[in-house]
């Protein structure tokens, strides 16, 4: 008997588990995979969204993490550092590959798109937020674990790049 | 400008996440539920060395069959089949029966059966040799041109093919059992694999016609013969 309650036990745990990993990957898997393509480019975000979500999947499920948006997009970030090195040209040619759908914005504003393919990552990262998620400076330094001058640093030199490219 | 600017990269990070691909299913269930090991590998790995087995013995043949005068004799056996019958029964009217034994009656010792086939009925009638093999022989001896003539085969066939015959009329057909001791002497002298008199013979090292000596010393071992000789001689009894 004791045996069988035993095992009924494990099986809810790993349910239980099971159900937590299912939420967690629904609601962030979209958000998550649109970051790591504006950090990575098309061709490898659901690969490094993949393997950083089954690296963060045991933390996640532990209870441990207060915050698990912030521990995800960091770890995807962090994904996006270990994956870009030596990646950087083929980033560039995704990004020019890309195509806009609904508004030509490419000839309006010039060549912004290849200048975002040579904003280092950090730079890219502030972007992202500041103008995708609308995000405050103070916010993404919690957000990235960095104090909030840093990330007025790199907005600042990333804002200054892109407006050369503008022209 | 600043808003110009803000514009620019608002919109070209929307169009660039707007790229994004869908996501794929939960890659954590997806593993979960995966079959790790396909239920075809365990018995394929199970079988796969039996498989290289026969994949190495399909290359390199079956062994092959040993070499030596039963195996020749075998395949020379087909110019007396047609008197003596295919497994050596015996043709009525024609040639004697080989088998269970009778030919070994006849010819208890192999020299005489040699002799017989080298020299032929004819050879023997004019030799005066009444009576070919044994004597003694039990149900009565054979006597020269009872039944018909036996043909010479000295021209057709080597000595060592004349070995290889008999020794197949003696061994396969008559039933000699080359381990009991009435025979396994004459086997390992004439017709084993290993005999180095039919070696010899074969190799054109020995003359069992010309040569009349009965000890003859091949790769230093000594054995005793009565040769074929240049004429037919009487038969003997098993000593």
């Amino acid at each position: 008997m004791g045996v069988v309650a035993s095992n009924s036990l494990m099986t809810n745990t790993a349910t239980d588990t099971s159900c937590v990993q299912d939420r967690l990957w629904r609601e962030h898997a979209a958000g998550l995979v649109g970051f790591a393509t504006f950090l990575v480019g098309p061709s490898d975000a659901n690969d490094l969204v993949v393997e950083a979500f089954l690296r963060s999947v045991p933390k996640l499920v532990s209870g441990d993490v207060d915050d698990p948006t912030r521990y995800l997009l960091r770890a995807v970030t962090n994904q996006a550092h270990d994956l870009r090195r030596g990646r950087s040209r083929r980033w560039r040619r995704d990004l020019q590959a890309i195509r806009p759908t609904s508004t030509p914005v490419a000839d309006e504003f010039g060549d912004v798109r290849g200048a975002v393919a040579n904003l280092s990552l950090a730079q890219r990262t502030v972007v992202y937020f500041v103008y995708w998620e609308d995000r405050t400076e103070r916010d993404i330094a919690m957000l990235l674990g960095v104090s909030p001058s840093t990330v007025r640093e790199h907005l600042l030199r990333a804002r200054t790049h892109l407006r050369k490219a503008l022209g | 400008m600043n808003d110009r600017l803000d514009n620019a990269i608002r919109a070209t990070t929307a169009e660039i996440v707007s790229a994004a691909p869908l996501p794929p299913s939960n890659p954590v269930s997806a593993a979960t539920q995966r079959n790790k090991i396909p239920y075809w590998v365990l018995p394929t790995l199970v079988l796969l060395p039996v498989f290289g087995f026969m994949y190495i013995r399909a290359l390199t043949g079956g062994a092959a069959s040993s070499p030596g005068p039963l195996t020749d004799g075998a395949a020379l056996y087909s110019k007396c089949a047609s008197c003596h019958g295919a497994a050596g029964g015996g043709v009525q009217g024609q040639g004697y029966q080989f088998s269970d034994g009778e030919v070994l009656a006849t010819f208890p010792r192999i020299e005489d059966h040699i002799r017989f086939v080298h020299y032929g009925t004819d050879q023997y009638r004019l030799a005066g040799v009444a009576i070919y093999g044994d004597p003694a022989r039990v149900g009565g001896p054979h006597i020269t041109g009872e039944r018909g003539a036996m043909p010479p085969f000295r021209d057709e066939l080597t000595t060592a093919e004349i070995i290889a015959v008999v020794c197949h009329e003696r061994y396969t057909l008559s039933g000699a059992d080359p381990s009991s001791d009435d025979y396994v002497e004459e086997y390992n002298t004439w017709c084993s694999p290993d005999a180095v008199l039919y070696s010899a013979l074969n190799n054109g090292e020995l003359d069992l016609v010309d040569n009349q000596s009965t000890e003859i010393q091949i790769d230093g071992t000594d054995i005793t013969v009565t040769p074929i000789g240049p004429s037919p001689i009487d038969g003997s009894s098993r000593e």
